[in-house]
């Protein structure tokens, strides 16, 4: 069990978790998300008798942008019924970039699976063991987003 | 670009944007009350943003996710951030067990997989696009029911509702004395409308299963007219069983219908026990009542990952907090999560009771892999609820794979790294000409004789359908259908084989020049062996999937 007070594995772990999150829902939700999961896993029962508090956070950042990833999509709805009336969002600049662009059409578990492998370097087992998932899961996710990612940079 | 490459470029990719990362918020107080800081302001954003849900656009995120998405974002229009309330500041509290009845309530067996199941993405089409959800239906219900369709004044078609880019039409009609009603299901995502899911009045798919190897299960419909069910590619949207018994004459679609199996009169109901091999991610079932046309569709998809996470749980009023509790005390952040519905306190006495289903899944429980929860209302349309009783079956209700084998299997069990796998031949084997001497990818080698060989993965494998070759195979229009046949058994468990009957398919790549294809190498964790016959020569590999 991690005897560490949530304020010790916040400082030790907030900066990655940011790092993380960038990649999922970009730059800009990446604080956002990563506190909101901070804050959900705290309240879990599991977070007082986890072994593993870096992994239960990884594993509910990539819940939070799930659920960033929905209500984004109601919002880009909501706001197309109501665009005369209400502003345009701000510029997102998650998609100026191209390879930001291309994780967009990713879903959210397979944008962790990316970042995990080429960002943290992680063997499939390490990114299943963060995640919760199998090794196997991840080399489908990998896969699956390996395609999209080719397809979307063109070199399918 | 090669793999290579294209790795190192993705690694300096996504390094970059992890390092233009902010830093964190200040450290926040995680068992605070109502002002949790600015973290929580899009959160609250969004739970309102769910409490506005109606309850059909809830009812197809059931049909959509497999229930979690429901029960986390709306089916209840009573939601609230219980962050922001002192009640639901702990979990504790919010989850107390039932005193009277916790103790029947098993442990969720934990350290199961937990693959997320994706959201509002067109994962689950099987038909589409269309610019306007109307449209997307007409066309669906044109192609799958095109007699009715053409007929002026026959096929009824009708907004149900349209909420949040989720859309539900009825379809009916009632021509010379024979009517029905169905339901077609379709999704906003990337500008357009997709249809996903269908289910007709009558028409029973609750007890379908998939378990990775094997669709089964028995298909029932009221009414007098025979019923017939495909399992269709979903990229192609044509059935990829070949026709195992009787099929109905194609009719304007040029359509064979029937060709994974046609009922027989049961006990006053048209019955299809269904009992296919399948080993693929992702392929959608198609069962229509046909009478001279194809008269009802009711059509969804399967996927593996549904097979092996989702569980929808009907939940008598009273056994609420129990569920939450055995689910959270599991130690699965994901599996709690997805159970805000309960968080959120909502009107117990508008929950669906449903003790005796409640139960049968409860005997089960020991053998789930994961359990999601569903909540349904009764108010203010019970029909969807009928039609979620349906969909539940038919999309989410699949008795997943043990996670723990009994004691004598698990000893029977080779450690990882035990299982045998075949090893490239040192002299490596290169086909004749003109196959080429290589396979396409440096993570293959080619394995096997002139008369049939493979490749086999070096490093990790990948998903991969089951291919072959053989100097015998003249591929093209000459061999459309080759007579391989494929099964792929457990070394290490006592598990049935997954058969793939001949025939296979042909298929040509200029890389790999003429193939034949049979099934999709299984993805379950395991030690592997795979045997190919084709022609009188029979081929096997072993392998490891982690």
């Amino acid at each position: 069990m991690d005897d560490r007070s949530d304020e010790a594995v916040y400082a030790a772990y907030g900066v990655e978790l940011v790092r993380f999150a960038a990649g999922l829902v970009g730059p800009d939700d990446a604080p956002d998300v990563v506190v909101e999961a901070f804050l959900r896993v705290g309240r879990s029962p599991a977070w007082t008798q986890a072994r593993d508090k870096r992994a239960l956070w990884y594993r509910a950042v990539v819940f939070e942008a799930r659920s960033l990833h929905r209500s984004t999509a109601r919002r880009q709805v909501r706001e197309r019924r109501v665009a005369t009336t209400v502003p345009p969002a701000a510029v997102d600049t998650w998609r100026d970039d191209r390879v930001s662009e291309a994780l967009g059409v990713l879903s959210p578990q397979q944008r962790a699976v990316v970042m995990l492998t080429y960002w943290a370097d992680l063997d499939p087992p390490g990114v299943g063991s963060l995640l919760g998932i199998s090794a196997g899961a991840v080399k489908k996710q990998l896969a699956r987003a390996r395609r999209k990612l080719k397809g979307e940079l063109g070199h399918g | 670009m090669d793999d290579v490459e294209f790795d190192e470029r993705m690694r300096n990719a996504v390094t970059g944007i992890a390092d233009g990362a902010p830093p964190p918020h200040p450290f926040p107080a995680p068992t605070g009350g109502a002002d949790q800081g600015d973290g929580l302001g899009r959160r609250r954003r969004v739970m309102d943003h769910r409490s506005r849900l109606a309850l059909v656009a809830a009812a197809v995120a059931v049909l959509l996710t497999g229930g979690w998405l429901a029960a986390s974002a709306g089916l209840f229009d009573q939601s609230v951030d219980i962050a922001a309330t002192d009640e639901g500041a702990g979990m504790s509290s919010a989850v107390a067990p039932n005193p009277g009845r916790s103790q029947e309530w098993p442990t969720v067996t934990p350290g199961a997989d937990l693959i997320p199941l994706g959201a509002l993405e067109p994962r689950r089409v099987i038909f589409g696009p269309g610019d306007e959800a109307a449209t997307a239906a007409a066309d669906y219900l044109a192609d799958r029911l095109p007699d009715l369709a053409a007929t002026p004044d026959g096929l009824v078609i009708e907004e149900v509702e349209t909420v949040d880019g989720h859309a539900v039409f009825s379809w009916s009609y009632d021509i010379a004395d024979v009517s029905t009603t169905g339901w077609v299901y379709l999704l906003e995502a990337e500008g357009s409308w997709w249809v996903v899911a269908a289910v007709s009045d009558g028409v029973d798919a609750r007890r379908v299963a998939y378990d990775l190897r094997r669709v089964t299960g028995l298909i029932t419909a009221t009414g007098d007219n025979a019923l017939v069910v495909d399992l269709v590619d979903i990229d192609t949207g044509e059935p990829f069983q070949p026709a195992t018994g009787d099929t109905v004459d194609p009719g304007p679609s040029g359509r064979q219908l029937g060709t994974a199996g046609r009922s027989e009169r049961l006990d006053g109901e048209e019955t299809i026990d269904i009992d296919t091999p399948v080993a693929r991610e992702q392929f959608a079932i198609r069962i229509q009542a046909v009478g001279g046309t194809a008269l009802t569709i009711t059509e969804f998809t399967v996927s593996a990952e549904t097979a092996e996470t989702v569980l929808i749980l009907f939940v008598e009023p009273a056994a609420i907090n129990a569920v939450v509790a055995a689910l959270a005390a599991d130690d699965r952040t994901g599996d709690y999560q997805r159970h805000d519905a309960a968080e959120t306190r909502v009107d117990e006495q508008r929950l669906v009771s449903a003790a005796p289903e409640l139960a049968e899944i409860w005997d089960a429980g020991s053998e789930l892999e994961s359990v999601s929860l569903a909540l349904a209302t009764t108010d203010p349309i019970a029909a969807v609820i009928e039609e979620l009783r349906l969909l539940e079956g038919v999309v989410a209700v699949v008795p997943a794979p043990s996670p723990s084998p009994p004691d004598d299997e698990e000893a029977a069990t080779p450690a990882r790294g035990e299982c045998p796998t075949t090893q490239p031949p040192e002299e490596a084997f290169v086909p004749p000409a003109p196959w080429p001497a290589t396979p396409a990818s440096d993570n293959m080698a080619w394995y096997g004789t002139d008369e049939l060989w493979t490749v086999i993965e070096i490093d990790w494998p990948i998903e991969n359908k089951s291919v072959w070759w053989s100097a015998q195979f003249p591929g093209g229009p000459d061999e459309p259908n080759p007579p391989l046949t494929v099964i792929f058994e457990r070394l290490d468990a006592d598990l049935p084989p997954i058969v793939y009957d001949a025939p296979g398919t042909n298929a040509f790549t200029d890389a790999d020049q003429w193939f034949m294809i049979n099934g999709r190498e299984p993805t379950e964790s395991g030690c592997w062996q795979a045997t190919a016959t084709y022609r009188g020569t029979t081929l096997s590999y072993i392998f490891e999937v982690p």
